[in-house]
Formats: structure tokens, C-alpha cells, sequence
């Protein structure tokens, strides 16, 4: 029982990590950079909702809307500034700089907000079905990460903008000659993945409490999934989230969190090593 | 109508197109034959904004195009059919047909396009379904042009359209090159098949080392002994 139980809630947590796994996945996929500060994003978007709701008193809902949209243009505007201008650079000044972004958001939100936890004060129930305790937050955040991703699933391959995307993805020059013009492309995925950052932050609002490091674990985290599923890889990304929530949380239950934690990443070095590009990884297209 | 005018092109230091003039007027198919290495995929990728001339000009319909963005030359009607049929692997031949319509003046007629391009293409219809990736190099050559056909285009550039194909298959291209003609389309077409090409040109253009030494109607081009002795084996 306590083990379907872990089962459960890792498949809730794995949930949350397929957002962030695609909003990762559709960035590196499209514009080609490996997005360091996505952790930061999410965080910043914890921020945005604490300020909203607990300082200005907002409803929960506005707030955690209004944050999503506040990463989202985050996102767009570190685009503009740092991402774009430095395309068409070395890889490594491309890698800096976005690292560089991360450790300023970080600082930003030490000096703004300090150093300590600051929770949201959301309380949801437990819900008792038999021998099975599910907090209704995870459940939240699951059906709305299985949404999220439905919604996008349809975006991508039923609309213009999306096919536009999958075709930057797979081959930016024959797009141009499709009449896509690829800038256009990148400023959407730029802000699809805000976005999602955004939605995870807002799902994360009655499970965790913010503070200036929040966003370094979840990077990890995301990348391992990201890298473990097939970088680029939009199935991969989910394919693995899934796979490290329920090693993470059924490892956590029957030993302890920290060798949890150690279980995920002993996987994803396993599968690195035997398979180097990841569950689904490929060459172009998402 | 597509004008070029004493375009220079190349990549940094090599100069490819030394001076190039040519033209296809409305409704009309010209070619443009040569050796490989002549500049034949240079001169397409000036034309459609891939590549920045060193001098010269390109006009569609009397609009100065030759130092617009490739997606702005495409937005304005011009349509290629690259060298290799190249398509979205990793789309469907559906979706492939369906991205082709991404130009503003091509999204409403898409409905109404794909009917047409299925009718013509069959094996497209078929496959609508298929990741364009799996396609044989025939199929995917032919949807690579009924994707240039539903994007509602000025022109139609195609890019050595028998290039890899075995010989059943380029006889299938080039009727179906042979329908668009008839059609009305203006066409600009390279090819090394200069025999195949000749069977459907108006006009030719012949492309040696970066120049145009020679050019004719499809009468005068034919019957050019020195085309002939060279391209022709005759």
C-alpha cells in the first residue's frame, strides 16, 4: 500500500516535471540553446504569485495567472537582451551569458526578498481514499500539468504558429522558404516556455516554499529529465519526467529522500552511458 | 513575371555568378541548363532571399526584391522546389502540404488547395497520413512540388527536379512539371537533364562558370550545334 501510494504521487510529481520538461525541451529543440535560468523562471514566478497574493492580497487565481504572464515576458525579454543577440556566437559565450542570467535572477531575488523561505499560505486537504493518502495539490498539478500538455500537443500540430515551430525545429532554412519568418518563431517558443515555467510555478504554489536557490534543485532536476528522455525530444522529455518522478518519490518512501534523489541520477547516468542520446533523443525536430 | 539583373554573387572570397541576366516572363517556363559547379543553386538561393548578391537586382512584377528576408520573398509568391525533395521528415505529408499554405495569401484557399493537390496526386492522397520522412525519393519529390503548387505562387522555382531519381521516376516529374506549364504558372527551372528540360522549356538560359554565354528560345537553344555537341549528344 505505501508503495502505491509512492507510486502515485511520483506519477503526480512526474506530471509537474513533464511541464517543465517540455518547456525545456521546445526552447533547445527551436532556438537551439540549452535555457540554464529555466529553474530561476519558475522561481521568479513563486515570487510573483507570494507578492501578489500574501503583500497585495490578489485572488489566488489572478495572481497565479498574472505570474504566468510576468515569466512569460521574463522570458521573452532575456530573448531580446541576451539570447538573440548572442545566436549566432561561440557556444561557450552563448552558455555563459545564460548562466550569467540565472545567477542574476537569483541575486535579484536575495536582495529584494532575502534569504529565507517564504511560503504561500494555501491549504488544501488530503484526500483518504482506503489506505491511500493524495494531497489535493498533487492531484491539481497533475490533471493540470495532463491539460497543459494536451492543450499544447494540439497547439503544435493542429495550428500555423505551431507547424511553424516543428518546421524551425527540423529546418530553419526550408522554413524561411515557407514564408516563416524564424524570429517570430523563437519569440513564441521563447514565450510558450515562459509560460510553462510559469504554469509550474503556479502548481507548485501549495507545495513549496520560495527562496533565492529554489530554481538551482529544479534546473537539475528538469535537465536530467530532459537529457535522460532525449534532449529536444518533446515525448522523451515527458517519457523521462515520469520515469524520475517514480524513481524519486518510490526510492524517497522505501529509503530516504536523499538517496531518493541519488536513485534518480544513478538512472539517468545509467541510461547516459549505455544510451547517450537519451530515451527518444534524435537528430532535429522536436 | 521574375527579372535577375547582372547579379555577382558568391560566398566571402569566391565569386560564383560573375554577372548573370536573365528572365521569366508571365506564364512562361524558361531553364536555366550547366554543368555542375555553373552557380545553377546559387543563382536560385539569390532569388529567393537565401543568399545576398554582391551587386545586381532581382524584380518580381516590378518589385525590388533581391535584398528582402527569404521569408518575405516567399511571403510575396515566390515558391521553390529544392534540389533533392526536400521536405519536414518529421512531418506528415498532410502537414507538410498544410505548412506550405503558411504565406498570408495562400492560408484561406488551403481547403480548397489540398482537394486540387490530392486530385493531382494521388499517392499524396494516399499517404496523407505518413511521416513525409518515410516517403520514397519519387514521392517525396512530388510532394515537394504540390507543396510549392498550394502555396499560391507568382513563380515556381525548381531546383534540379531530376536530380536522383530514377529515369521512370523523372518522367513522372516532369509530366507533372509538363501540367503545371500548362496551367499557366511562370516556372523557373534548373536541370542538368538538359534533353527533359528542353521538352518543357519556352526559353533557355545556359550557365557556364557564373555566365550566361548562351540563351534561346527552345527552337534556337536545340538546334545550337555547340548544345548540342555538348548537352544534347548529338
Amino acid at each position: 500500500m505505501l508503495i502505491l501510494n509512492s507510486l502515485i504521487n511520483g506519477v503526480l510529481y512526474g506530471g509537474v516535471l513533464a511541464v517543465l520538461a517540455f518547456g525545456l525541451n521546445l526552447v533547445f529543440g527551436v532556438v537551439e540553446i540549452v535555457h540554464f535560468f529555466y529553474g530561476q523562471c519558475v522561481m521568479v514566478g513563486l515570487y510573483v504569485i507570494y507578492v501578489l497574493f500574501v503583500w497585495l492580497h490578489f485572488p489566488l487565481l489572478l495572481s497565479c495567472v498574472l505570474g504566468i504572464a510576468l515569466v512569460a515576458l521574463l522570458n521573452l525579454l532575456a530573448h531580446l537582451a541576451v539570447v538573440r543577440p548572442l545566436l549566432k556566437s561561440p557556444l561557450i559565450n552563448q552558455f555563459l551569458a545564460l548562466a550569467s542570467v540565472m545567477i542574476v535572477l537569483e541575486n535579484a531575488c536575495l536582495v529584494i526578498w532575502g534569504a529565507g523561505y517564504k511560503g504561500i499560505p494555501v491549504n488544501l486537504p488530503v484526500l483518504n481514499i482506503g489506505e491511500l493518502f493524495i494531497r489535493t495539490s498533487n492531484l491539481i498539478a497533475f490533471a493540470g500539468s495532463l491539460m497543459t500538455l494536451g492543450l499544447l500537443y494540439l497547439f503544435l500540430n493542429r495550428t500555423y504558429l505551431g507547424l511553424a515551430i516543428h518546421a524551425v525545429a527540423q529546418d530553419k532554412e526550408a522554413a524561411r522558404l515557407m514564408a516563416i519568418n524564424p524570429n517570430l518563431v523563437y519569440i513564441a517558443t521563447m514565450l510558450m516556455g515562459g509560460t510553462l515555467a510559469g504554469i509550474a510555478a503556479s502548481f507548485f504554489v501549495p507545495i513549496f516554499a520560495v527562496h533565492p536557490h529554489f530554481g538551482g534543485g529544479f534546473t537539475l532536476t528538469a535537465f536530467v529529465t530532459v537529457v535522460l528522455g532525449g534532449m529536444g525530444s518533446l515525448l522523451g522529455g515527458v517519457l523521462g519526467a515520469f520515469i524520475i518522478g517514480i524513481v524519486t518519490t518510490l526510492v524517497s518512501t522505501l529509503a530516504s529522500s536523499e538517496v531518493g534523489e541519488m536513485a534518480a541520477y544513478v538512472i539517468f547516468l545509467a541510461i547516459i552511458l549505455i544510451r547517450p542520446q537519451g530515451i527518444l533523443g534524435r537528430r532535429g525536430g522536436i | 513575371m521574375i527579372t535577375v539583373e547582372k547579379i555577382a554573387a558568391g560566398y566571402g572570397e569566391i565569386t560564383i555568378l560573375k554577372e548573370v541576366s536573365l528572365q521569366a516572363g508571365q506564364g512562361e517556363t524558361a531553364i536555366i541548363v550547366g554543368p555542375n559547379g555553373s552557380g545553377k543553386t546559387t543563382l536560385l538561393r539569390v532569388v529567393t532571399g537565401l543568399l545576398r548578391p554582391f551587386s545586381g537586382t532581382v524584380h518580381l512584377n516590378g518589385q525590388r526584391i533581391d535584398f528582402e528576408e527569404a521569408h518575405r520573398i516567399a511571403g510575396l509568391g515566390i515558391s521553390i522546389v529544392p534540389e533533392g525533395g526536400k521536405v519536414f521528415p518529421r512531418l506528415t505529408v498532410y502537414n507538410n502540404l498544410k505548412i506550405g499554405t503558411y504565406a498570408r495569401r495562400a492560408r484561406n484557399s488551403f481547403k480548397e488547395g489540398i482537394r486540387t493537390i490530392f486530385a493531382l496526386f494521388p499517392i499524396l492522397k494516399d499517404r496523407q497520413g505518413q511521416m513525409a520522412g518515410s516517403l520514397s525519393g519519387g514521392e517525396r519529390q512530388m510532394l515537394a512540388i504540390a507543396r510549392a503548387l498550394i502555396s499560391q505562387p507568382e513563380v515556381i522555382l525548381l531546383d534540379e527536379p531530376s536530380m536522383g531519381l530514377a529515369p521512370l521516376i523523372v518522367n513522372e516529374v516532369f509530366r507533372v512539371i509538363h501540367e503545371i506549364k500548362s496551367q499557366g504558372y511562370t516556372v523557373l527551372m534548373t536541370e542538368q537533364n538538359v534533353k527533359k528540360a528542353l521538352q518543357v522549356a519556352d526559353y533557355a538560359y545556359l550557365l557556364e562558370s557564373g555566365t550566361i554565354p548562351f540563351h534561346g528560345d527552345r527552337e534556337a537553344f536545340s538546334n545550337n550545334p555547340v548544345i548540342q555537341k555538348a548537352y544534347l549528344g548529338i
